[in-house]
């Protein structure tokens, strides 16, 4: 099987099958690109976000999988312990699905801001979100 | 304080991902996100932001996410008149309270009448309102041609795919109104009346759904029809189908393309589904008798529960909020799979078991959400409420009435600044207007034909009172009534409030004719002031003339205009110039006729012309004529004065005497006098020269006869005439001379008539007095029809 070479930030070095390297839009690209003859640098994410985005991709393309013998609720039971996660690796894993382009992931880690948002009075959403920007202003 | 610090990290979230996790926030509580910054709520409500909630795929979000879909509850008035609105997320069962007091601020009494696709349709008066409660816009409707109130028969709303709708109303009026008018808010047109209700059905339900373009309701008069409206054609469908026999409490509700009926049959609720094919109810469901017994146990009777459906879903609602519902055996649409859909214990609701979710796939993209009518909180009430005609009366009767006479008022003051425009008055000219309609109506304003004659009175009396050059006839066209009926109006106006109107100035009509008219339009403004100020010389002197006395003074002023026109060789004819002042051209060619000849006859008054002129050739002397009228008018201004002083010392020496001895001092040397007045007071003359001398034959005949000696049979030359004797025998009957002098013999025989008792001398004495035979005859002959005379009047007074 084809291994593509994944570098992130630290310089921290990941080899990771192609077939799950394609999950991430942003990585397929790349491979289109420049071929996979050298290691494919992506300065934006952290080893560990890194790490953790491959340990979703690797769970869900083996739920999928025709043997797998994972029930819906297992699977629902992985997405939540996966984002029950502090709020800096949340944020950081949100900007990470983004740029990399995973498509679920954006997806899971998007709906646990929006829940997290619709618990909240428009008040503490405000000083959530806004208090940067007005003082940027 | 850590958490906090972590909590920091949300504010350099990128704009996108920002939008990215708002799409998935549910529509209630993102609306209210708006609250967060100007930036969030110009975003929420973008055009893009929308387009991205209604691409994504809100289902590929797994998780217990996605609850998008909720149903809007409401009562048709609240508590304090306004609606109460309610969002309920069916998944987590969480009540959102919305409210339109903001929208509309306290002002409106609104009612909801009809909901569909997130929309709800309201009234306000008689116009409809289309608003959306969650993202509070709105939209007034415009007004339904011929219906002043509005009392629809059944008010519904279709969503089409493009994200517009369409609002039906069928019977406008009420009862016997068979009209149907649908609103169609992605043309521009205002409402289009479509095809009529059948002529049979007169009362529906107050509801009905819409289906795959297609709007059905029960009917109520005849009772268990089902009725079609096909919005695509724009008609109602012929075919009535009946519902299954005996059926309570009956609910349409449209699940996706089907319609479903659910209703209590015997101890049971049941749905049945329409055929698609052949007009057939077939039997899908029946309610589980546990969850029937409980939930008509529940307080809810089985008249009164309420059923709303939206995908695959039908919920049924009873009367005390208790919330049931039951799984149909039918596909869920999230997963495909037959069968699936279960209660959810948490919330009593159902839910997929294969997905959880309830999808909702253009939730966010065009407002769908389930409508449904209801109570306060969520618990709903069938038959009170919406449905009830009798609700809306109310709405109208009371609290409507302010909003009615607010409209009133609008509507009454639109009017007035209307009729004051086309009549082009000043501003405040108009608030004087509105002010005499405000007192004139004791501030209840009005509407129809008599107020717009009012209207009219009103800004004729300010017209008068500014002296503008506008006739009754104009202020009429301007106010759209007929010319006698603004003169009643007029006239009872100024009985009313006892206003004395100041005279016509028939100078600043004759300025407007002569600035504005084609036929003075070659003249210099010089040229149109002399023409002006000759015509006031002129209608001076006809003042002086006795030809006009100031009243009705519009027919006197165009044959002025006319005349000095011809002596400034303008040709310019006398019905034209009637016309435009809107005098009648029968009493302006009079009033011509008599400036005329007191013109010639002041012209014989010089010697040179004594003969030549007449009122064939006046026009050629007219330009002199003028002339001399404006210099004697200026030079006699003084000599009048000692005239009129001449006249007020002869009237205060007559002060004493009686009023016809006054006229006879009048002085001779006043120019014209009124024809009518020169006859009567020659006539007058005639009539003392004649009592005079029948005074002395009656004296000379006295003597005669109290000497013994018959009476002189000496005659003056001619003899006597019919009229001498007429006076001679009334004043032997001692009628005085003064009243012989006024001339009305006729009453004067008839005051004296039959009576005979107590009459000074008889008729053989009253022979005495007359000489011949032929005197005497004629006399008895006149005796004799007096009486016949007064016998005849005696035979007709009782009746």
């Amino acid at each position: 099987m084809v291994k593509v070479t994944l570098k992130s930030a630290e310089g921290d070095v990941f080899e990771v099958d192609e077939e799950l390297a394609l999950e991430s839009l942003m990585v397929k690209n790349m491979i289109e690109d420049v071929g996979l003859d050298s290691a494919i640098s992506l300065p934006n994410v952290s080893s560990t976000i890194l790490a953790k985005v491959i340990e979703y991709i690797k769970f869900h393309m083996d739920a999928q999988k025709d043997g797998s013998k994972k029930t819906s609720e297992e699977i629902k039971a992985f997405d939540d312990d996966f984002v029950n996660v502090g709020i800096p690796t949340l944020f950081e894993m949100v900007l990470a699905s983004n740029y990399l382009n995973v498509k679920s992931l954006l997806s899971l880690t998007c709906n646990t801001v929006a829940n997290m948002i619709k618990t909240k009075p428009p008040a503490e959403v405000k000083e959530m979100f806004t208090s940067a920007k007005q003082a940027k202003a | 304080m850590e958490e906090e610090a972590s909590a920091a990290v949300w504010k350099d979230l990128p704009d996108a991902l920002i939008e990215r996790v708002l799409t998935l926030v549910p529509l209630p509580r993102l609306l209210q996100m708006r609250a967060v910054s100007k930036e969030w709520s110009l975003l929420i409500l973008s055009q893009g932001f929308i387009n991205l909630c209604a691409r994504m795929d809100r289902s590929a979000g797994g998780g217990g996410g996605g609850d998008s879909s909720f149903f809007l509850f409401f009562t048709a008035t609240g508590p304090g008149g306004a609606a109460v609105i309610a969002a309920l997320s069916p998944v987590s069962g969480c009540w959102q309270p919305l409210s339109l007091d903001p929208i509309f601020g306290m002002e409106m009494e609104v009612s909801v009448v009809a909901s569909g696709g997130g929309l709800l349709c309201l009234t306000a008066a008689s116009r409809i309102i289309a608003c959306n409660p969650l993202t509070r816009s709105w939209r007034l409707l415009p007004e339904i041609p011929g219906c002043s109130r509005l009392l629809p028969l059944l008010t519904a709303i279709q969503i089409d795919q493009k994200g517009g709708y369409k609002i039906l109303v069928a019977g406008p009026g009420g009862w016997s109104d068979q009209r149907t008018f649908v609103f169609d808010s992605t043309t521009p047109s205002a409402w289009a009346r479509k095809g009529d209700l059948p002529i049979d059905v007169l009362d529906l339900e107050s509801e009905g759904v819409v289906s795959a373009g297609f709007l059905y309701v029960t009917c109520l008069i005849p009772r268990c029809r089902l009725l079609a409206f096909d919005f695509a054609r724009g008609e109602w469908s012929k075919t009535q189908i009946p519902l299954p026999a005996g059926i309570a409490s009956s609910n349409l509700v449209s699940c996706g393309e089907e319609v479903h009926l659910v209703a209590a049959l015997g101890e049971a609720i049941r749905i049945w589904k329409l055929g698609k094919e052949a007009p057939s109810w077939d039997l899908v469901e029946e309610m589980p008798r546990e969850l029937c017994c409980c939930f008509l146990d529940g307080g809810a009777g089985r008249d009164s529960f309420r059923c709303a459906g939206r995908g695959s879903w039908i919920f049924v609602l009873s009367y005390d909020g208790v919330l049931g519902s039951w799984a149909m055996a039918e596909d869920c649409s999230a997963c495909g799979r037959a069968g699936t859909v279960t209660t959810d214990p948490l919330s009593g609701l159902f839910c997929c078991c294969e997905c959880g979710v309830v999808v909702d796939d253009d939730a966010l993209g065009s407002d769908h959400q389930v409508g449904l009518v209801g109570e306060r909180g969520g618990t709903l009430v069938a038959g009170e409420g919406i449905g009830a005609l009798p609700g809306k009366r109310f709405l109208y009767r009371n609290g409507g009435s302010d909003q009615y006479f607010a409209k009133k008022k609008q509507d009454a003051l639109r009017r007035i600044r209307d009729v004051a425009a086309a009549l082009r008055l000043q501003p405040n000219d108009a608030d004087e207007v509105e002010a005499m309609v405000d007192r004139a109506t004791n501030g209840d304003w009005g509407s129809g034909r008599w107020f717009d004659a009012l209207v009219g009175a009103c800004a004729y009396v300010v017209v008068r009172n500014h002296r503008l050059p506008l006739t009754l006839v104009e202020v009429a066209y301007a106010s759209d009534c007929g010319v006698r009926e603004l003169g009643r109006v007029l006239g009872k106006l100024v009985r009313e409030f006892a206003m004395a109107l100041p005279q016509e100035d028939p100078i600043v009509f004759l300025e407007r004719l002569v600035l504005t008219h084609a036929g003075f339009s070659k003249l210099s403004r010089d040229a149109a002031r002399k023409i002006i100020g000759q015509c006031r010389v002129l209608l001076e002197w006809m003042a002086t003339w006795f030809v006009s006395t100031g009243r009705h003074a519009l027919p006197a002023a165009a044959a002025a205009l006319v005349i000095v026109a011809d002596a400034n060789r303008i040709e310019i004819g006398l019905e034209e110039v009637s016309s435009e002042l809107h005098s009648p051209v029968a009493t302006s060619m009079k009033r011509f006729r008599e400036i005329q000849e007191a013109l010639v006859s002041t012209m014989k008054t010089f010697p040179w012309c004594k003969t030549v002129v007449t009122t064939k050739n006046i026009s050629c002397h007219l330009c002199f004529m003028l002339r001399y009228l404006e210099t004697s008018l200026k030079l006699g201004k003084t000599r009048r004065r000692e005239d009129s002083s001449a006249i007020d010392r002869v009237q205060d020496e007559d002060q004493s005497h009686s009023k016809n001895k006054k006229l006879r001092h009048l002085p001779e040397e006043s120019p014209v006098l009124p024809v009518s007045f020169i006859a009567s007071r020659s006539s007058r003359c005639a009539r003392v020269v004649k009592a005079e001398l029948a005074t002395q034959r009656i004296a000379s005949a006295k003597r005669s006869l109290a000497r013994g000696m018959p009476v002189d049979k000496d005659r003056p030359e001619g003899g006597l005439d019919c009229e001498d004797m007429t006076i001679e025998s009334l004043l032997l009957r001692g009628v005085t001379r003064d009243q012989i002098e006024q001339g009305y013999y006729e009453s004067l025989i008839a005051d004296l008539a039959p009576g005979g008792d107590d009459q000074p001398i008889s008729d053989d004495e009253l022979a005495k007095y007359f000489y011949t035979k032929d005197e005497a005859s004629r006399l008895a002959q006149q005796i004799k029809l007096q009486n016949i005379l007064s016998a005849e009047r005696e035979k007709l007074r009782p009746l």
